[in-house]
């Protein structure tokens, strides 16, 4: 008996000391290893396309593997053997469910599998995996191989709100994500509409320049259809509440932090009064709204259940599908409404006027593995992909889900003719870029996110708003001081110079 | 040749041989003596890689703090368990799975006791019955989640509209996002796909009673519910209670259903332990926090299952 407890005792015992050896050390911020490439003059003539291809021959044989949302997979799919053909390098696309885009990265950082080259994240994730040293930074590799026109064709806006972090590019954007109103310009236009709108607010029916004018345009159409058509509706369900709560909160000045406390203010008057507003849009919106997801949001705009919508730029693009610019999705309706949208910027403040807000949202972002082994070779593919024509033909790209961000897309005569109103839908996504939104893109942003998002859900389940806006704001100063109060502060203070630099363009 | 004999005779070898032969002939020895310990070397090895390693691992984290997010892996001591014991947000979850897994495993015990007593014996048709009612133990959880996902919409799911023409107007309760009928959601999606296991598990009991038994008590006068009570149930006792230990260690990690329909919500409601350690683990990435937390429920279940084993075992 003893000898056999010996035996097991000295097994335990090993199995422990073999654990404790994985324990030691840890990983943090790697260096960014060298490229293979020989010191050569860089190409700096030719398209941003073709000096991808020239840098990416180099490396003629390398695998690059991008993880990418499901999604997202259709382009870099579609586009990899002509980027094969070009180049000699071999494209692998790894297709995940979104929230694996997110635990993935890590597992295979802490893991050194070296498995996967590109990550498409979202840039509100950047500081987190910067920290964890899941990520890093392009800055050198976009100063060495781009030029300033590569880089002045992608709208400024656009690119301040996602690329950047820290004063370098950790990223190249994808994917145009933005927040415009899309609305139905046929009630919006109709005349018995416009004169029972007038004689009863004593203001033109036409898009919301408050989030009050939104409230009594959502009423109003209600009524007016007596209830065939609802004035509005916006996600609620748990996993992308968030957006619309940072949409209206960003968008009307409110600061999640006190940048000099830290101290959390999302409790306080605007983050009341965005809650209120997220209530109030139930009132006119259609039943089950609450409920309401992406999926449920466009099928009821593109099947003419909804007048006014705001969410990702798809939803504009599907809701014309009779245009022919992309295969329609199988779980859609068939849209009803094509030729009767247009478009407009989102309102900012709740009452009176102000500045438009227009939230750059789960934009599609290229980020490089710190555990690539061929750093330049990946770099030249992103490189491609983000060039304008490779851009353009991504966000042509049947069925796809990727919105322009160029403004060379955005002017593109193919794009422009995809239907009658397209050169509104792009004119107005580009102006949008004037006042975007940074994304949560802070140290410690995937939990803000989720704690506002269960703020929005439990407030939709009944809770009062000022207890939940009092808990979400508790969780988030846990978070802050977990983290590291100094660490989250210089990090949330680079957000806001990011918003400040964005808020030039609208002068 | 005596025993003492053939000792001699392998002592005088042992002694008068080159030493590569005394070591060899030990090894020999060595090997015979543990042959057993030998033959189950591999298996027991990889066993212990995959069993043992990863428990140890993570309650070798637990004292440890593993955040990416924050640089280095310093010791911390008891402070990970100290977080997972004063976090709400932790006892919300507890308190959520014991609600669902009790509600959940109790209503399917009644319900399914009530099928296999109804199918216990010849029962006309009892083949194709049996078959279609196994079928929801036979689906994916992530494929019942989402099918419940839209019967409980509140404007497209047929269980609105079914209540509505009860009713006889629009139904249109929102069970996934209302604090107060979620859980019940849940509670009743649970209880969808897996009585039909305790109904299997307690007709495969109901089935081995001897029936003698159930005869000689209508003889002594008792009637079917005393026969039931007084000697059906303490028959199949042990049966129930290896129902209904499997059911609950199964329901205990509740994540599937959780993850499609709710995603934990609204708030925190529904939010499971293991949607939670998911939360803190894949989302959060508080590696140590997570295996703390892990740990804190094993505790908190292994103590609840004693109890209730030995409880079952003293009547």
């Amino acid at each position: 008996m003893k000898k056999k407890f010996f035996q097991l005792s000295t097994v335990l015992i090993v199995v422990v000391l073999i654990s404790a050896l994985f324990l030691v050390g840890g990983k943090g911020k790697k260096e960014a290893p060298e490229g293979a490439a020989p010191e050569e003059t860089v190409m700096r003539v030719g398209s941003q396309k073709e000096r991808a291809e020239a840098l990416a021959k180099k490396y003629a044989g390398v695998t690059v593997t991008i993880l990418t949302e499901g999604i997202a997979a259709g382009p870099p799919k579609a586009f990899a053997p002509q980027f094969e053909e070009a180049t000699g390098v071999k494209i692998k696309v790894i297709e995940s469910p979104y929230v694996e885009t997110m635990s993935r990265p890590l597992v295979e950082h802490e893991a050194g599998t070296g498995a996967i080259d590109i990550y498409r994240i979202v840039p509100d994730w950047v500081p987190d995996f910067a920290a964890a040293g899941v990520i890093q930074s392009i800055d050198d590799l976009v100063k060495k191989y781009m030029t300033e026109e590569d880089l002045a064709d992608i709208e400024p806006g656009y690119m301040l709100a996602t690329m950047f972090y820290e004063g370098e590019y950790w990223g190249m954007l994808m994917d145009g994500d933005i927040f415009i109103l899309y609305y139905r310009a046929d009630i919006f236009e109709d005349p018995e509409a416009m004169k029972r709108f007038k004689a009863k607010y004593g203001y033109e029916l036409a898009p919301p320049k408050n989030w009050e004018q939104y409230n009594q345009i959502g009423q109003f159409i209600t009524d007016f259809t007596k209830g065939k058509v609802y004035g509005g509706a916006g996600n609620r369900a748990p996993g992308q509440a968030y957006y619309w709560f940072n949409q209206l909160f960003r968008g009307a000045g409110g600061r999640f932090f006190d940048p000099e406390t830290m101290k959390p203010t999302i409790n306080g008057e605007i983050g009341r009064q965005t809650m209120e507003q997220l209530v109030k849009e139930l009132e006119f919106g259609p039943p089950g709204m609450v409920n309401w997801g992406t999926a449920e949001l466009w099928s009821g705009f593109v099947d003419g259940t909804v007048a006014m919508q705001f969410s990702w730029p798809p939803s504009g693009r599907f809701a014309e599908a009779a245009s022919g610019l992309a295969n329609y999705p199988t779980w859609l309706p068939p849209t009803k409404v094509a030729g009767k949208i247009k478009y407009a910027l989102l309102p900012g403040p709740f009452k009176g006027e102000g500045p438009p807000g227009a939230g750059m949202m789960g934009n599609g972002f290229w980020t490089l593995s710190s555990d690539t082994k061929n750093r330049e070779a990946v770099f030249a593919y992103m490189m491609w992909m983000n060039s304008a024509e490779m851009a353009l033909k991504t966000s042509l790209f049947p069925n796809s889900l990727m919105d322009p961000y160029r403004i060379s897309q955005f002017a593109a005569p193919e794009y422009k003719a995809a239907w009658p109103n397209a050169h509104l839908y792009l004119e107005t996504l580009r102006e949008a870029g004037k006042y975007a939104l940074v994304p949560t893109k802070v140290l410690g942003g995937t939990e803000f996110d989720e704690i506002v998002d269960v703020a929005v859900t439990s407030v939709m389940g009944g809770m009062p708003i000022q207890a939940a806006l009092d808990e979400a704001a508790k969780k988030m100063e846990e978070v802050v001081n977990r983290l590291g109060k100094d660490r989250v502060k210089a990090s949330y203070k680079d957000l806001l110079k990011m918003q400040d630099e964005i808020r030039k363009l609208q002068y | 040749m005596t025993a003492k004999g053939a000792l001699l005779s392998r002592t005088n070898t042992y002694v008068s041989s080159p030493p590569e032969m005394r070591w060899r002939a030990k090894t020999q020895s060595w090997v015979r003596r543990h042959e057993g310990w030998l033959m189950v070397a591999p298996s027991m090895a990889l066993m212990l890689a995959v069993g043992i390693f990863p428990l140890v691992f993570s309650l070798g984290i637990s004292f440890i703090r593993w955040e990416p997010k924050i640089p280095g892996r310093p010791f911390v001591g008891l402070a990970n368990f100290r977080d997972i014991l004063t976090s709400l947000e932790y006892w919300i979850a507890m308190r959520s799975t014991a609600i669902i897994v009790g509600s959940g495993v109790t209503i399917e015990f009644f319900f399914g006791l009530g099928l296999a007593l109804l199918m216990v014996g010849k029962v006309r048709g009892k083949r194709y019955f049996m078959a279609l009612l196994m079928l929801p133990v036979m689906m994916v959880p992530v494929v019942v989640g989402y099918t419940w996902r839209i019967l409980w919409h509140p404007a497209y799911g047929p269980i609105n509209q079914i209540l509505g023409w009860f009713v006889g107007h629009r139904v249109t309760i929102s069970w996934l996002t209302n604090t107060k009928t979620a859980l019940f959601a849940l509670i009743v999606t649970e209880f969808w796909q897996w009585t039909p296991f305790m109904f299997l598990v307690l007709l495969a009991g109901l089935t081995a009673v001897n029936p003698e038994l159930a005869e000689a008590a209508a003889i002594d006068g008792a009637s079917r519910w005393q026969t039931f009570w007084r000697i059906t149930i303490p028959v199949i006792r042990p049966v129930i209670m290896v129902a209904i230990l499997i059911r609950t260690i199964e329901a205990l990690k509740l994540f599937d259903i959780v993850f499609v329909i709710t995603h934990g919500g609204p708030g925190l409601s529904t939010q499971s332990i293991a949607f939670y350690l998911y939360r803190t683990g894949a989302r959060y990435f508080r590696m140590s926090h997570t295996a703390a937390g892990s740990w804190v429920f094993l505790v908190v279940v292994a103590v609840i299952i004693s109890m209730a084993v030995r409880q079952f075992q003293k009547e």
